[in-house]
């Protein structure tokens, strides 16, 4: 069950190593007990069908102008009401889904990647290979990522692919940095030094030693990414220079309900309201997943 | 349970941002970032004022020298849509507020007759009369005798043209003057008579002279200051320089000792609210006697008319275009852009987003650059283009292209601009033709369009001009700024055949021709077009009939009266 906040604190403030108590294998922690996950993980399916099964849930066809009917409050015609364009707003979000959460896994996907493959590489290889990766996550960290974001865009050019290499390559850095700081604790280990006495091929070590070992945290860090990356997305398309119009994305919504705030609330607020619900969700799934898979906190919870 | 905490309160928040937002209504977040408001473009009249009573114009420009009002506040407060007066030089005005400035400090040598950009209308400023040689290369002015700079600096006298002139015509300035006129020398006759002679026969000088960056400032005192000059402003105009504190506010008072008679009002504030919600807010509570409109406005119209305020429709405004390149394919074929053309619904477009009483606001055929109230606007022989989207589609199929044809464009991220032309792209759609819009910051759209990456198609606003000579001859006349933007040169002969025509009836007939054809060759899409607007309160009157202003706002000039503040 949910564990008292000042007990967690003292556990996770804790850097010695850990017991043989605590490694010992115990009955898994089912986060699915926990109601909040469990309401997170309802909606975040919700929203993953609403967005699948768009074409057949969105009331009408997103891009469908109707000029007459512009900027007009929800009714029953439209749930959510109407844009500027005379557009449903509630199939534009439903539609919107589908890019952000796209553009948020895909992002994030590609960033692991890349960033799993150079920040092990680096951990691993050393030498200057590592001293060159290193320096440039150094100069790349030093920037926001929003902005990284943007430059990508500049120079990439806009649209649904290059938005996605455009923020997962702005997310790379730090999972960079994630994916190296374990690899350089683990190359140490006596099993790692037994199989390279072995004679074991680098590649080897690296797929069934090494990886294994640094992927599950890394999980745990990209759903939060996610979060960022949708977030990043909805702040370069609020800037103009994401989607492309006529496509929908939750931040294009926002910005253009935001040039119609005055007379047109309801556009920005419900592409901003299942936003909102988006990232709060993965934030809820991201903590669970990071409770359950500490070992530390595990055994803890166990010796609870 | 931390996290049930953590997540009754989010949702809270979200509750409370909720029925914050829904409370507030219609007033927060800025819209429609304020476009740059034309840059002093000049038509000639047309223009209503919505609202506002026609107060009768007294013609005489000699001496009215009315009577200071019994008003008990003689401050006028202006609200600004930009930001600052961009520079303090008299010759570079580079925003639009920097010419507001300009009109009320100093004078030309001539001028519109205020509140009109009638070409046929200009009358003399600084210049009591003017005649042009038989050779058409020199105008000689003849001053007006008295007229005292402010401050003390003595009278105006030609002396102080000559330098005015040399000065703006000096690239150095940074003003447009260079652009617009061609001067080979300016000659003092005597003490209140110039002679300028321009490098070829110019049917526009008068015009240019009117316009921004061509006013005439005191030597002495420019002598005196040097590179601090912005910062004192010796002028001959209705008001003088007081103070000018960047970004937020500039005033000037009244210059008693003006010519034409001392101004009715003695303080004019211009305060720089680029913010469009605290601008409306600031002139709702009566905070201010006139205020700019810019952006999507349509939303303040009803409060505006309920609390009883007077807006107008200063003309000219800007058109949005979009230029068809006949020289790309498959914009070649004529079919195909006649049916782009029928495809549009511009009439829609324009009637739902128009101003209320704003009649001027309003659609323009495919094919002409003249506008209502420009010379040589004309209805006939232009193709109208009505909507119709069964007969867009059989040109298409007659064409070759019966399940359509994609075209990609770019677009600068300014909303404006790409709120059009979504429009434009979905109702292209309905006739399969796929639209690939891609949004690109403005510095690269510039450039990309210079490329002629554009073509075949390109959006582009034009801020309107009385005469639309320098429109025509930007747009059509090869080697010229906006010609990257097609590649069409039907027109050019005629364009160059108007720009030597010194008879403004006979240039109307031409530019009568160039729109006609234009229209037929379907190479300007419907597009729409629109005044600048502002608000004033009923207690302003601005002292003449007011149709348009070359300076995109009221003619401020001694006549205005605040009559009585509530």
């Amino acid at each position: 069950m949910l564990l008292p906040k000042r007990f967690r604190k003292r556990v996770t403030a804790r850097i010695s190593p850990i017991s043989i108590d605590e490694c010992i294998p115990t009955r898994s922690e089912s986060i699915w007990q926990r109601p909040d996950v469990r309401i997170a993980v309802i909606v975040l399916v919700v929203i993953t069908l609403l967005a699948i099964f768009a074409p057949l849930v969105a009331p009408y066809d997103p891009d469908l102008q109707n000029f007459r009917n512009r900027n007009k409050p929800p009714t029953l015609d439209h749930l959510c009401g109407t844009d500027y364009y005379g557009r449903d707003v509630l199939s534009r979000v439903i539609y919107g889904a589908r890019v952000s959460l796209a553009i948020g896994f895909l992002a994030t996907a590609f960033a692991m990647l890349i960033g799993v493959t150079l920040g092990v590489s680096a951990g691993f290889l050393g030498g200057r290979l590592e001293l060159v990766v290193m320096r440039f996550v150094d100069v790349m960290m030093a920037i926001p990522m929003i902005i990284t974001g943007l430059l990508m865009v500049a120079a990439l050019g806009s649209g649904f692919q290059t938005l996605i290499v455009a923020i997962g390559i702005s997310m790379t850095p730090r999972l960079i940095r994630l994916a190296r700081a374990p690899v350089l604790v683990i190359k140490q280990r006596e099993y790692i030094q037994a199989a390279r006495a072995l004679g074991l091929p680098n590649r080897i070590i690296i797929f069934s030693h090494i990886i294994p070992q640094v992927v599950p945290p890394l999980i745990v860090i990209a759903t939060l990414q996610v979060c960022h990356a949708i977030v990043i997305e909805a702040s370069i398309s609020f800037l103009g220079l994401g989607i492309q119009p006529p496509m929908s994305s939750w931040g294009g919504l926002l910005k253009e309900g935001l040039r119609n705030l005055p007379s047109a609330p309801w556009i920005s607020l419900t592409a901003g309201v299942v936003l909102t619900i988006t990232v709060i969700v993965l934030n809820i799934l991201g903590d669970a997943l990071r409770d359950s898979l500490d070992p530390r906190l595990r055994g803890r919870i166990r010796a609870q | 349970m931390f996290d049930r905490r953590l997540l009754i309160l989010s949702v809270l928040t979200l509750l409370i941002v909720l029925v914050a937002s829904a409370c507030a209504g219609p007033s927060p977040a800025p819209t429609a970032k304020p476009t740059e408001p034309a840059p002093a473009g000049k038509p000639t009249e047309a223009g209503k004022t919505a609202v506002a009573e026609p107060t009768k114009a007294t013609a005489t420009q000699a001496k009215p020298t009315s009577p200071p009002a019994a008003s008990t506040d003689q401050t006028l407060l202006i609200g600004s849509s930009l930001g600052d007066v961009g520079t303090a030089d008299p010759h570079n005005g580079r925003q639009i507020t920097g010419l507001w400035v300009q009109e009320w400090i100093f004078n030309h040598l001539v001028r519109y007759y205020p509140g009109t950009i009638d070409v046929l209308k200009i009358e003399g400023d600084l210049a009591e009369s003017w005649k042009i040689s038989d050779d058409k290369l020199t105008w000689t002015f003849n001053l007006r005798k008295g007229v005292k700079w402010h401050k003390g600096f003595g009278e105006v006298t030609a002396d102080d043209v000559k330098f005015s002139f040399e000065r703006m015509l000096d690239p150095k300035t940074g003003g447009r003057m260079p652009d617009r006129i061609k001067v080979d020398s300016v000659t003092v006759v005597d003490k209140y008579t110039v002679a300028i002679k321009t490098k070829a026969p110019d049917p526009f000088f008068l015009q240019n002279i009117v316009d921004r960056d061509s006013v005439i400032i005191s030597k002495t005192a420019f002598e005196k200051y040097g590179k601090d000059f912005g910062q004192y402003m010796i002028g001959s105009g209705p008001f003088q320089f007081e103070s000018y504190t960047p970004k937020q506010k500039y005033v000037v008072t009244a210059n008693e000792e003006y010519f034409r008679g001392s101004p009715n009002v003695k303080r004019i504030e211009l305060l720089f609210i680029a913010d469009e919600t605290a601008r409306h807010a600031a002139f709702m509570s009566n905070k201010l006697d006139l205020a700019a409109y810019a952006g999507d406005v349509k939303q303040y119209a009803q409060e505006l008319t309920k609390a009883g305020k007077k807006f107008d429709f200063v003309l000219p405004g800007g058109a949005t275009w979009t230029f068809v390149d006949p020289s790309k394919k498959p914009m070649d074929d004529i079919r195909v852009r006649q049916a782009v053309a029928y495809a549009t619904d511009m009439a829609t477009f324009v009637d739902e987003l128009k101003f209320p009483g704003a009649e001027h606001y309003t659609v323009t055929s495919s094919g002409f650059l003249s506008l209502p109230g420009t010379l040589g606007y004309t209805e006939e022989g232009i193709v109208k283009y009505d909507y119709n989207p069964t007969k867009a589609k059989q040109l298409l199929a007659d064409a070759g292209y019966p399940n359509g044809f994609k075209l990609s464009v770019f677009v600068s991220n300014n909303p404006g601009w790409v709120q059009g032309m979504t429009y434009v792209q979905d109702q292209l759609k309905r006739v399969n033709i796929q639209l690939e819009l891609v949004t690109v910051d403005n510095a690269t759209w510039l450039q990309k369009s210079l490329n002629g990456e554009n073509r075949p198609f390109t959006p582009y606003n034009i801020n309107v001009e009385p005469d639309p000579y320098m429109m025509f001859a930007r747009s059509f006349l090869p080697g010229t700024e906006r010609y990257v933007l097609t590649n069409y040169d039907k027109v050019a002969e005629l364009i160059r055949k108007a720009g030597t025509e010194f008879d403004v009836t006979k240039r109307t007939q031409i530019y009568k021709e160039i729109a006609q054809k234009l229209s037929q060759d379907a190479i300007l899409l419907p597009g729409s077009y629109t005044p600048n607007i502002f608000a004033r309160q009923s207690y302003v009157d601005v002292g003449y009939e007011y149709k348009a202003s070359h300076t995109s706002f009221y003619p401020i000039t001694e006549k205005l009266k605040v009559n009585k503040k509530p």
